[in-house]
């Protein structure tokens, strides 16, 4: 029983094998997959990264360049056979789909420039269409000649000033939006005079300057002309691309699965190759130190010995170091480990809560929300998000936890027989099951006790932990808060709900106050947990409280809501709009506060009477295959 | 017709939820600034945030405790 409640065991181990041996115990220690390296502190020589590691890191930069280039699939499947590390360099080097990628790749990124540069010059060319321009020529001559575009409105009035100026040439064009203007002048005063209002309206943006730089512009030819070749160009440009890219698809199709194979393979030899500089090294031997869970000495014992035949020794080393914490439950509960690490991790040398925090959070969840049909609702909707997020990620962890609490929440509403709000008992079924309003009383007093039962367990973890930590007295004080728990709420239910005599109650009154000063004395600088004792116990009223919250809001919008014809089909409409936003609503409120609260009282209330945390998480020398399968042994 | 006791009693158990009401309020103004501004810099502590945000919390639900019990002994419900 006490087991549930503590991480798993762990032994240090120093690892000696002969240096020969070193690539084989690597691959198998690898594969075995219950080793956490620690650098040792033997004054022994470093070891190194395996010899092929920079090539191997060449390699997979260049797989993961080409992968990120292709299209993903929606589906990644298939299951390739590993390569050891010597042959996946040698595949790799004759692998030409990765090049062809690359070539691809680049054309594509050299037409997408031109394409750029090409709708510039068919918008400056266009625009000056139904001018004989040649625009090739303007750079060439001797005269100072500018091209601009700018809106029409603005700009037309003061080009029309311009017709006839001396020392001016211009030609303009016109598509009543926007005006395309070339400028020449002489420098004289008569026309420098002339255009200075079209430049201060330049100069505040009314017009900007166009690039006759471009390359496509140095075509020898009329604009008008320019446009259609420039038009065309920029077609089979488009043309091209979309046919690179139709091939990039056609590459992602047969070879994306094997390319994400590749850096895999690569991951895993990388992986094995950088981990001897864990390692220590005299002339002859490889040494490894590390933690293993306790229960896989033995395999780890027999695999090792397999691989090296017999020419290796393995002893415990005796560690002051907090060994890594491993939490290991099964698949189901795995969201619940990862809630853990993600709040803060048990330490190796405390209780681990982890089993207590999943049944209560069940608890409260399903007692905050109580409803059946929200409870379905929510299983759809936690359902749904688990198939599309990232299992890896929080998202699909939270839920997870979600999915979980569905149940409870089913559970609950049978028990009080709620269904969206609404009472089956008032339709179809004879069962009335324990209703809300009627029994608020009850259900603060189940709140309560789930409150003290809580705190108990938590205070007796807590008294555990220092009575392992030879801190005796706290570990004492731990006890007597439990006394004054439950002394305290028979003397409340003695004294104010007239539950025993007198005499009893002030026995059980007098017993609290002895104990409670007994936890301020005992626990020290703890001791002020004395005084979180009785706010901590009723901080778990707000299990009733949220409950009878998502009920009393259900029922009003139930009330007000529920569709009805007697008014007409449009007041029907409307009601049923209201009736599901309002439901859907108290429900999301209902479930965020149910998993908010949930969680908050295992934190505040429950951990703060014995975790402390922190706990280094147990991280294996362990790879995970998605794509490829372990390479067939040739005997 | 409600009696004058029973009035009274209903308007105690208002203000209790007032108070813890009023009380979570202002502890969340600071809780939730702070918060943000910490999430701003470190959006992977929304969790942790979150978990405090709902801390005050209990004040409102002393006023709900205590208001259920005043109109128990009003006898109210």
């Amino acid at each position: 029983m006490m087991l549930m409640f503590e991480t798993e065991p762990m032994q240090k181990l120093r690892i000696i094998f002969l240096a020969e041996d070193k690539p084989r115990v690597i691959k198998a220690l690898h594969k075995f997959g219950y080793l956490d390296f620690r650098k040792s502190k033997l004054s022994l020589v470093d070891d190194s990264p395996l010899a092929y590691a920079t090539q191997l890191y060449e390699l997979l930069v260049r797989v993961e360049g080409a992968l990120a280039i292709l299209p993903k699939p929606k589906k990644i499947e298939g299951r390739f056979e590993h390569l050891p590390a010597e042959k996946l360099v040698k595949v790799l080097g004759k692998e030409k789909v990765v090049q062809e990628i690359y070539d691809i790749a680049n054309r594509v990124s050299m037409l997408e420039e031109s394409k750029q540069e090409l709708e510039e010059a068919l918008y400056i060319a266009s625009g000056f269409s139904c001018t004989s321009i040649n625009l090739s020529r303007l750079r060439s001559t001797k005269a100072s000649i500018a091209c601009y575009a700018g809106e029409a409105k603005n700009l037309e009035p003061l080009l029309a000033s311009l017709h006839g100026t001396r020392g001016i040439a211009l030609q303009e064009c016109s598509n009543g939006k926007e005006v395309f203007f070339a400028i020449a002048s002489d420098k004289s005063e008569e026309a420098e005079k002339a255009l200075s209002s079209l430049y201060s309206a330049i100069r505040q943006g009314a017009a900007k300057e166009l690039n006759l730089d471009n390359k496509y512009l140095q075509e020898d030819m009329q604009a008008r002309q320019l446009a259609r070749k420039l038009k065309q160009a920029l077609e089979e440009n488009e043309e091209e691309r979309s046919m690179l890219k139709a091939k990039l698809e056609k590459i992602a199709k047969g070879h994306y699965a094997k390319l994400a194979a590749y850096a895999e393979m690569l991951h895993i030899e990388l992986d094995r190759a950088n981990a001897s500089s864990n390692f220590k090294k005299t002339e002859k031997t490889s040494i490894i130190e590390g933690w293993v869970p306790k229960k896989k000495l033995d395999k780890l014992e027999e695999m090792l010995k397999k691989e090296t035949k017999g020419k290796i020794a393995m002893e415990p080393i005796a560690s002051d170091e907090l060994a890594p914490t491993l939490l290991n439950r099964p698949k189901l509960l795995k969201p619940f480990d990862f809630a853990m690490v993600f709040f803060s991790p048990p330490r190796s040398d405390e209780i681990d809560p982890t089993w207590v925090f999943i049944f209560a959070f069940l608890i409260f969840y399903g007692f905050m929300v109580s409803d059946v049909g929200y409870g379905i609702l929510s299983l759809i909707l936690a359902t749904w998000v688990t198939k599309v997020t990232n299992p890896e990620g929080m998202t699909y962890n939270a839920a997870k936890v979600w999915q979980l609490g569905t149940i409870p929440a089913i559970l609950f509403g049978i028990l009080t027989n709620q269904y969206f709000g609404l009472q089956l008992d008032q339709y179809f079924l004879p069962f009335r099951g324990i209703d809300w309003v009627k029994n608020v009383t009850s259900f603060m007093l189940a709140s309560i006790l789930l409150g003290i039962a809580e705190l108990i367990i938590g205070l007796s973890f807590g008294f555990v932990n220092k009575y392992r930590h030879g801190e005796k007295l706290k570990a004492y004080s731990k006890l007597t808060s439990i006394g004054a728990i439950v002394l305290g709420a028979l003397f409340t239910y003695g004294a104010f709900f007239g539950g025993f005599e007198k005499g009893i109650n002030m026995l059980t009154g007098i017993s609290t106050l002895v104990l409670f000063v007994a936890t301020i004395v005992l626990g020290g600088s703890e001791g002020s947990e004395a005084m979180s004792l009785l706010t901590h116990t009723l901080s778990y009223t707000r299990l009733m409280g949220f409950g009878l919250t998502s009920v009393m809001i259900a029922y009003l919008i139930d009330l007000a809501f529920t569709p009805t014809l007697a008014h007409g089909i449009l007041v029907f409409v409307l009601l049923v709009i209201a009736f599901l936003v309002l439901h859907t609503l108290n429900m999301i409120v209902s479930i965020f506060e149910g998993i908010v609260q949930g969680v908050r009282l295992n934190i505040v209330e429950f951990f703060t009477k014995f975790y402390t945390g922190g706990g280094i998480v147990f991280k294996p020398f362990a790879y995970k295959r998605m794509l490829t399968k372990e390479e067939k042994v040739v005997k | 017709m409600i009696g004058l006791e029973s009035a009274i009693a209903a308007i105690g158990a208002g203000l209790a939820i007032l108070g813890g009401a009023i009380g979570t309020g202002l502890a969340q103004e600071g809780i939730g600034s702070a918060g943000m501004g910490l999430l701003a810099e470190k959006p992977e502590s929304t969790g942790q945030v979150l978990l405090f945000l709902v801390i005050p919390e209990t004040l409102v639900i002393f006023g709900f405790v205590i208001a259920i019990l005043i109109m128990l002994a009003a006898g109210l419900i």
